[in-house]
């Protein structure tokens, strides 16, 4: 019996329910030939709810133009998630698009640093 | 050996004025491919929020206690505390703030940080920073100035 519910709790504690807040597509600006998909993630672990800032979604974007860096992105698919265990919550900001390679590319290295 | 009710007093107060970090929504979008020089700018802006139903509840709670054998005094509450959930039940983002004007001033700082150059690779946030019956409501905008 308490086997049972030993396993049963671990069940319950492993199974995870997860939720998607938004979902924004931007324009798809350029035609699908010649385009590469990109894709970044940026994730923060909170405990018990308690979170005391935000800055980490900002490094989905960052992750996803420094795939790109001389060329254009474009139909960018952005979701914020949050999957919650019993006392765990992750946060989840996923960004997909695709990346329009063109030539004479910059330096985006030099804007590789948030503001 | 001192009291430690003070101490715990001052632990509860510094958790109470501890704002916790609610992320809401985050949208990405387009890069331009880099022709010159980007730079990173940020616009952040934010209003306060009440949490009119919170302030209520507790208002109720304690008009309750203190006026127990007062009947008017209980319909008196549960009236305000009606009239609080009436009038903010809707779908909401966060608590509601007094106007909805706040954050209209995103695109004119947007430009004011990159007069002559392009804005792109724009990602844009709400959050709310929240304390005991009241929040920070927050747009937060980052996002690359292009000069050519």
């Amino acid at each position: 019996m308490l086997k049972r519910s030993i396993t049963l709790l671990l069940l319950v504690c492993g199974s995870a329910c997860t939720t998607v807040h938004s979902a924004y597509l931007s324009n798809l600006s350029h035609p699908e030939k010649g385009t590469r998909n990109i894709e970044a993630t940026a994730s923060k672990t909170v405990f018990l709810g308690f979170n005391f800032s935000n800055d980490y979604v900002f490094e989905a974007r960052e992750k996803l133009y420094a795939q790109c860096p001389n060329g254009a992105v474009t139909g960018v698919l952005s979701t914020y998630e949050t999957t919650s265990y019993v006392i765990v919550r992750t946060h989840e900001v996923r960004a997909r698009g695709f990346c329009v390679n063109e030539p004479g590319g910059a330096r985006m290295a030099d804007a590789g640093s948030q503001p | 050996m001192s009291s430690p009710g003070p101490r715990y007093s001052i632990l509860l107060l510094a958790f109470m004025f501890t704002g916790c970090a609610v992320m809401h929504r985050s949208a990405i979008g387009e890069r331009d491919a880099p022709t010159e020089d980007l730079q990173p700018i940020a616009v952040d802006v934010s209003d306060v929020g009440v949490d009119a139903q919170g302030i209520a509840r507790s208002g109720t709670t304690i008009a309750k206690a203190a006026g127990r054998n007062s009947g008017a005094m209980k319909n008196l509450a549960g009236g305000v505390e009606l009239l609080a959930w009436a009038t903010s039940m809707s779908p909401r983002t966060g608590n509601p703030t007094w106007d909805d004007l706040w954050a209209d001033s995103i695109t004119l700082q947007l430009r004011a940080r990159c007069p002559d150059g392009v804005i792109t690779g724009i990602q844009t946030t709400r959050e709310s920073a929240s304390y005991p019956y009241i929040s920070g409501e927050i747009v937060r905008v980052r996002a690359y100035c292009e000069t050519k």
